[in-house]
C-alpha cells in the first residue's frame, strides 16, 4: 500500500481513531496523510482569522501525530498533514485524486451512514473505512 | 423607557430614596454578590441560587436595600444584556443545525405548555380562565443561567448547551407576547380569540426579530468592520443591545406610525446572533477579547443583580399560606415540561435521526427548565388586569415556583447530569490535572534546590543527593502522566491545546517584557502581540470545534455522487 489518508472529523472519539490509523499504516507498511478540513461548522470566518486558524491546525495535528508515532514506536511511518478549506465531502475526494492514496479511513465517530460512505467510495475511486472506537466495537 | 429608568435611579427610589441610597444599596449588592461568588466555588452551590438564598435572607431586613425593582426596571435594564451576552456566544453554526427543534420547544412548547399549565391551575385554583393563561405563560419561559454554569463545569456537550440556552432564549419572547395578550384581553374585556391572536403574535415577533437583523447588521458590517478602536466598538454593542430592545419596544411611537410595538427581547436575540456570527469576524482580536470580558463581566454583575433581588422580592411567608396552590403550579409546570420536552424531541428523533436527542438529553432538559427573572418581572406587571386577589395569588404560584425551581431543580441538576452519565470526562480531566499538577511541583522542587545550591546556601554533595531523588520522582510523574493519556486518548488534544495556549501567552509575555524594557518598539512589540492574539482566538475555535459531536450536510445527491 502507499498511502492512507485519513479524515479527521473531531469529536471524544478522535484520539483513539488517529492512534489507529497510525497503527494501520505501520501494519500496512504506508505512509500516512492526514486531511483536516476547515469545513462550513467553523462558520464564515474572515480571511486572515481563517488563514491562522489553518496554521494552528496544522501545527496542532503534526504535534499529535508526532505524539502519537513516538507512543507506538512507529516512527518509521512516513506522515504528513493536510489543511484544507471548504466542503468535507468535495475536498476527501479532490484530496485522494491529486495523490497516490489508496486507502481512506473516516475518523470515528462518523455522522455519515453507510449509503453515504458508499457514495464517498464512488466519489474516491478508493476504498472508505471508517477506524476508531466505533469501529473497533463493532 | 431606558432614560426614565435612568432618571429614576437617579432620583432614587419611587419611595423618595436619595441617590445616595441607592448608591449604597448597589454597593450593598456588588459586594454581596462578590462575597456569594467565592463562597458558591467552595460549596459547590450553584452562584446564581446562592445569591438567590442570601436575597431571601436580605428580604427579612427590607431596609437594608433599598432598590424599586420594577417589571420594566427588570425587563427594560437588566434582561436585554443578559439575552445579548447569551446570545454573543451561542454559536450560529451549531444553533442553526438544531433550529428546528430549538423553534419548535420554543413557540410551539411555550403555548402548549401555556395551555396545559392553565388547564391544571384553572379549576383547582379558581382563577378566570385569562388569568391562568396568563400564568401559564408567565411561567413558561425558562431560565438557564444556574444549568449552563453546571454544563461549563461539568463538561456537558456543547449541543445540550445550545438547546437549552437556544430554547431558552425565544421563549422568553414567546412567553412575553402571550402574556399580553392575555392580559391586554383581560383589560378590553374580550376573549382571547386564536385567530387574531396567532396574527399579533407573528407581527410582534417577526417585527422585533426584524429590528434586530437590521440593527444588528448596520453595527456588525458597519462599525464593528471599519473601526478599529476596541473601546469604541464596545460601547456601540452596548448601545446595540439597549438600543435594539427600545427601538422595538417603542416602534410606533419613535416612528409616530401608532401604538403597536415589536418584541424587545426577539430584537435582542437577533442583534446578538448577528454580532456573534457577522460582527465579531470583522473585528480585530484585540476587540474581540475587550468583548469577551466585558460581556462576561456585564452579564456576571447583571445576573448578581437579578438573582438577588429575585431572593429579595419573594415572600416566603405569603408562599406558606398559598402553599397548596403554589404546589398545584409546580406540578403543573413540572407534568406540562415533562410531557412537552419528552414528546417534541421524540418526534424530532424520529424526523431527523442523524439528529436525534438522546433520551438521557430529555431528562436533562425537563429538570433543567429552571424559571427565573422573565417569570418575575411579568408576575409584577399585571397592572389591574384582573381582580387583586387573583393577581396576588399568581404571584405568589410565581414566586414558589421560581424558588422551587431555583432551590430544588437548580441544586440536584447537577447530580442528576452526574447520574445519567453526560458528565464523563470529569473524572479523566482531574485525574490528569492532578498528574500534571503533581510533575510541575516536582519540577518546582528541584529548580529551588538548584537555586539553593547556587546561592550558597546547600552544598553540592548533599544538593545533588537531593536533585537526583527528585529526579526519580520527576521521571516516574511523567512516565505516569504520558502513560495515563495514552489510555485516555480524548485528553490528548485538550492538553495539546492546553499546552500551546500557555506557550503563546509566554511569548506574548516577552514580547511586552522586551518593549517595557526598551529592547524593541512598542509598536513592534504591540503587532506581534496581536499576531499572538488572533492565534489565541483561532485556538478557541478549534477548541469548540473538536468539543462538538462531528455533523455534516451530506445534502441530497439525487445521482449518488459528490462533487470532486
Amino acid at each position: 500500500m502507499t498511502e492512507i489518508l485519513y479524515v479527521s472529523w473531531g469529536g471524544s472519539g478522535r484520539g483513539t481513531a488517529v492512534r489507529a490509523a497510525v497503527e494501520r499504516a505501520r501494519d500496512e507498511d504506508a505512509s500516512l496523510g492526514f486531511l483536516a478540513v476547515l469545513d462550513e461548522s467553523f462558520g464564515d470566518m474572515e480571511e486572515a482569522l481563517a488563514d491562522v486558524v489553518a496554521d494552528e491546525l496544522g501545527w496542532l495535528v503534526s504535534a499529535q501525530l508526532r505524539m502519537v508515532t513516538a507512543a507506538l514506536n512507529a516512527e518509521n511511518v512516513r506522515t504528513r498533514v493536510l489543511v484544507r478549506r471548504g466542503p468535507l465531502l468535495e475536498i476527501v475526494p479532490a484530496t485522494v485524486k491529486e495523490s497516490t492514496v489508496d486507502l481512506v479511513l473516516l475518523g470515528a465517530p462518523v455522522p455519515l451512514d453507510g449509503a453515504a460512505i458508499e457514495r464517498l467510495e464512488d466519489a474516491t475511486g478508493v476504498p472508505v473505512e471508517v477506524i476508531g472506537p466505533e469501529q473497533a466495537e463493532a | 423607557m431606558l432614560p426614565t429608568l435612568l432618571a429614576t435611579a437617579a432620583e432614587g427610589g419611587s419611595d423618595g430614596t436619595s441617590l445616595l441610597d441607592v448608591e449604597l444599596s448597589a454597593v450593598i449588592l456588588l459586594t454581596t454578590a462578590a462575597g456569594v461568588a467565592i463562597l458558591s466555588r467552595r460549596i459547590r452551590v450553584p452562584f446564581t441560587v446562592s445569591l438567590v438564598i442570601v436575597g431571601l435572607v436580605f428580604a427579612f431586613t427590607p431596609s437594608f436595600v433599598d432598590l424599586n425593582v420594577s417589571p420594566e426596571f427588570i425587563l427594560g435594564l437588566l434582561v436585554p444584556p443578559l439575552i445579548f451576552e447569551a446570545t454573543l456566544n451561542l454559536p450560529w453554526p451549531k444553533l442553526k443545525a438544531d433550529l428546528g427543534i430549538v423553534l419548535a420547544m420554543a413557540i410551539g412548547g411555550t403555548m402548549l405548555g401555556t395551555f396545559i399549565v392553565a388547564g391544571i391551575v384553572r379549576p383547582v385554583v379558581d382563577i378566570p380562565w385569562l388569568a391562568a393563561i396568563a400564568f401559564g405563560a408567565l411561567i413558561s419561559a425558562t431560565d438557564p443561567v444556574a444549568v449552563v454554569a453546571f454544563f461549563k463545569t461539568l463538561g456537558v456537550e456543547k449541543r445540550l448547551n445550545v438547546l437549552v440556552e437556544g430554547e431558552s432564549l425565544f421563549n422568553d419572547a414567546v412567553a412575553i407576547v402571550v402574556f399580553s395578550l392575555a392580559v391586554g384581553a383581560a383589560a378590553d374585556g374580550t376573549s382571547l380569540s386564536l385567530g387574531p391572536a396567532i396574527g399579533e403574535f407573528l407581527l410582534v415577533g417577526l417585527g422585533g426579530l426584524a429590528v434586530g437583523i437590521v440593527l444588528g447588521y448596520v453595527v456588525s458590517a458597519i462599525v464593528l468592520a471599519k473601526v478599529d478602536d476596541h473601546l469604541i466598538e464596545t460601547a456601540v454593542t452596548l448601545a446595540l443591545a439597549y438600543g435594539s430592545y427600545l427601538v422595538a419596544e417603542s416602534f410606533g411611537t419613535i416612528f409616530n406610525v401608532g401604538e403597536f410595538h415589536f418584541s424587545g427581547i426577539l430584537a435582542v436575540v437577533a442583534a446578538g446572533l448577528m454580532v456573534g456570527h457577522v460582527g465579531l469576524k470583522n473585528t480585530s482580536p484585540t476587540t474581540r477579547l475587550t468583548l469577551e470580558n466585558f460581556w462576561e463581566f456585564l452579564a456576571f454583575l447583571v445576573n448578581s443583580f437579578v438573582f438577588l433581588l429575585l431572593g429579595i422580592e419573594i415572600d416566603l411567608t405569603e408562599i406558606g399560606v398559598e402553599l397548596g396552590a403554589v404546589a398545584v403550579a409546580i406540578g403543573s409546570i413540572l407534568i406540562s415540561r415533562l410531557l412537552i420536552v419528552h414528546s417534541f424531541a421524540a418526534v424530532y428523533s424520529r424526523l431527523r435521526p442523524e439528529r436525534a436527542i438522546p433520551v438521557s438529553w430529555r431528562h436533562v432538559s425537563w429538570w433543567g427548565g429552571l424559571r427565573g427573572a422573565i417569570s418575575l418581572a411579568l408576575a409584577l406587571s399585571f397592572g389591574t388586569a384582573f381582580d387583586p386577589e387573583v393577581i396576588a395569588t399568581i404571584q405568589i404560584m410565581t414566586f414558589g415556583v421560581v424558588l422551587f425551581t431555583l432551590l430544588g431543580q437548580g441544586t440536584t441538576i447537577a447530580a442528576l447530569i452526574r447520574k445519567l452519565g453526560l458528565a464523563g470526562k470529569d473524572a479523566n480531566i482531574t485525574e490528569q490535572q492532578r498528574r500534571q499538577a503533581t510533575l510541575h511541583s516536582k519540577q518546582a522542587g528541584r529548580d529551588e534546590l538548584r537555586r539553593l545550591e547556587r546561592d550558597g546556601l546547600v552544598f553540592p554533595e548533599m544538593a545533588d543527593a537531593l536533585v537526583a531523588h527528585y529526579t526519580a520522582d520527576i521521571d516516574k510523574a511523567s512516565g505516569g502522566l504520558a502513560r495515563y493519556v495514552q489510555r485516555h486518548p480524548e485528553l490528548e488534544l485538550s492538553i495539546l491545546l492546553q499546552t500551546r495556549r500557555s506557550a503563546l501567552a509566554a511569548e506574548k509575555r516577552s514580547l511586552l517584557d522586551l518593549s517595557r524594557r526598551g529592547v524593541v518598539d512598542v509598536q513592534v512589540a504591540e503587532h506581534l502581540a496581536v499576531e499572538l492574539d488572533q492565534r489565541s482566538i483561532a485556538l478557541e475555535l478549534l477548541e469548540e470545534r473538536w468539543e462538538s459531536e462531528p455533523s455534516i450536510d451530506v445534502g441530497s445527491d439525487p445521482e449518488g455522487g459528490f462533487q470532486s
